[in-house]
């Protein structure tokens, strides 16, 4: 439980730390995006470059981000050998009925790989070193123009604070409830596949009694207070850009423009 | 059931941060068929004492033994299951814990976890729930349409079908009315008489230790600064101490009466019985 990193907010003092989230979020979307551009080798270690000067700049150990990724190491691998097996071209090195082993199919897997994984380096960049709660708001504000559209943006966002607000309760309650099962002899992760699943119940049931009761505390809470959902309303945080979010974005349209050269220059070869 | 601590040491290791020790070198015996009420600062590791006696956290450093189980660090699987079979838990809230569809099922998973055969268990758990007195025919009814005081009978009654020889109890009563708690508390006194039970009570409650316990056990950042019997300790605490703990309701009464009449009763008095015949003794009333 512990080992989840997901939505895990590391304090710090970094330039990455301090960058407004609404821009920080929008870097990141952009990133991903270009990561798809990316032809070659040098435009991929560029890239990759890039992914480890902002980790480094983070202050985040490499030891965390690569727990990040390894919830997804299977999903990884299953894809890149996906690619390794079904990609045909260059140099053959073992072919078996539909299955073939190529060179593009291996520079495939390879740069699959590293697309995956500079995803969730940067995405646990953005995580680590943003309060859940600044997200958001970030998230909030980047949603707005689709007010015009009559989405309930404002819902949305309560939506998500509320459930980001819970996690650790969830997590607290989740050991509690455990413990008081394995206080009654309840082994977990023993036995066959059915047999644990059948020890989740006792774990499971009790979490969704509880976090139903609570939603309704929460509701009856809101009321009391006067909440309503369709009323527009300020902020107590407010959100800031300064010159260093400029200047990072300035940077991402630097880096596109470096990555469109590189591309250029590895057609040539 | 003897339980005894040999210089335990332990903490809550969360991935990368290991918090501070909750439980720093600490050396305790606790003798067959003894009351003990734990009582301390919130944060002073009485939960965490709890856990160790039953397996949910392990020493790093020292052992724990239970009867004739030993915990260690490595937490010993086969060791495990046998102290919790041996040590019944109530945590703080136990109706948290329940989850089956029928009173029944939910009092009869202990006892069916540790081994029991359906039937058996189903027997067990009409015996507890007998014992904490719930009527028969809520047994088939669903646990989450009692009220909150049932559900904590029915918790309580899901830790009694295994027949433990401990008992651990992480403040029994909180959140339940004056009467409930009362019910609850002569329930675990009863048991502890009737069956001989080693009682281990977390509380907050100096009314509590004073009327149910037969020894006092006071921990402060992990360590235990005192354990007596209850009435030395009562009698011996004084305002002084910087432990911060209230006298019980009747000793405190007492004091106000001795301060305004000026005369002191014989004895220290820590229920209102006892302070009642006192104070006919001394015909002051």
């Amino acid at each position: 439980m512990n080992k989840l990193i997901l939505g895990r907010y590391f304090p710090g003092e970094s330039w990455i730390h301090q960058l407004d989230p609404r821009g920080k979020l929008v870097a990141a979307i952009y990133f991903i995006g270009i990561l798809f551009f990316a032809e070659g080798w040098i435009g991929y270690l560029l890239l990759l470059g890039f992914t480890l000067l902002v980790m480094q700049m983070s202050g985040v150990s490499l030891k965390i981000y690569l727990r990040g990724v390894r919830p997804l190491i299977w999903l990884i691998l299953f894809t890149v050998t996906l690619q390794v097996l079904f990609t045909a071209g260059g140099t053959i090195y073992f072919d078996w009925g539909p299955f073939t082993v190529s060179s593009y199919g291996l520079i495939n897997g390879v740069f699959i790989f590293l697309r995956f994984v500079m995803i969730i380096f940067i995405s646990t960049v953005v995580t680590l070193t943003t309060k859940p709660i600044d997200l958001t708001d970030a998230i909030h504000a980047l949603l707005r123009p689709l007010r015009v559209v009559k989405v309930p943006v404002e819902d949305f966002a309560l939506m998500l604070s509320i459930a980001l607000r819970f996690i650790p309760n969830l997590l607290d309650e989740t050991q509690k409830v455990m413990d008081a099962q394995r206080a009654r002899g309840t082994t977990f992760g023993e036995g066959t596949l059915i047999q644990q699943m059948k020890t989740l119940v006792p774990i499971v049931l009790p979490l969704f009694v509880g976090s139903l009761k609570r939603a309704e505390d929460m509701a009856d809470v809101m009321e009391v207070r006067g909440y309503q959902s369709d009323k527009p309303r300020s902020s107590f945080r407010q959100l800031t850009w300064t010159r260093y979010d400029t200047v990072s974005i300035i940077i991402m349209l630097l880096l596109t423009a470096m990555l469109m050269l590189v591309n250029r220059i590895g057609a040539y070869y | 059931m003897q339980i005894k601590f040999d210089h335990v040491t332990a903490d809550y290791q969360l991935g990368p941060i290991r918090s501070a020790n909750i439980i720093q070198d600490l050396d305790l015996l606790l003798p067959k068929h003894s009351f003990t009420a734990v009582i301390g600062h919130t944060g002073a590791g009485k939960s965490s004492l709890l856990k160790l006696i039953n397996g949910l956290l392990l020493p790093r450093e020292g052992n724990v033994v239970v009867g004739d189980t030993t915990i260690t660090r490595e937490g010993n699987k086969e060791s495990l299951k046998q102290v919790r079979k041996k040590v019944g838990m109530v945590f703080q809230f136990p109706e948290a814990q329940l989850f089956a569809q029928t009173v029944e099922e939910d009092i009869a998973y202990g006892p069916m976890n540790f081994g029991l055969s359906k039937e058996e268990a189903i027997k067990e758990a009409q015996a507890a729930a007998q014992l904490v007195g719930l009527d028969q025919d809520v047994l088939k009814k669903s646990p989450f349409s009692l009220s909150g005081g049932q559900q904590r009978r029915v918790a309580i009654a899901g830790i009694l079908a295994s027949n433990p020889e401990v008992l651990v109890l992480d403040e029994p009563g909180a959140g339940l009315d004056p009467e409930g708690k009362r019910e609850i508390m002569a329930l675990i006194k009863q048991l502890h008489e009737q069956k001989k039970i080693t009682t281990l009570l977390v509380t907050h409650d100096m009314d509590d230790v004073a009327l149910y316990a037969e020894d006092v056990l006071v921990m402060e950042k992990g360590s235990v600064v005192a354990h007596r019997k209850v009435r030395d300790f009562f009698e011996q605490l004084t305002e002084s101490m910087d432990w911060a703990i209230e006298l019980p309701e009747a000793r405190r009464f007492q004091l106000k009466i001795e301060a305004k009449t000026g005369r002191k009763l014989p004895i220290v008095c820590l229920t209102i019985e006892e302070l009642t015949s006192a104070l006919i003794e001394a015909e002051l009333v």
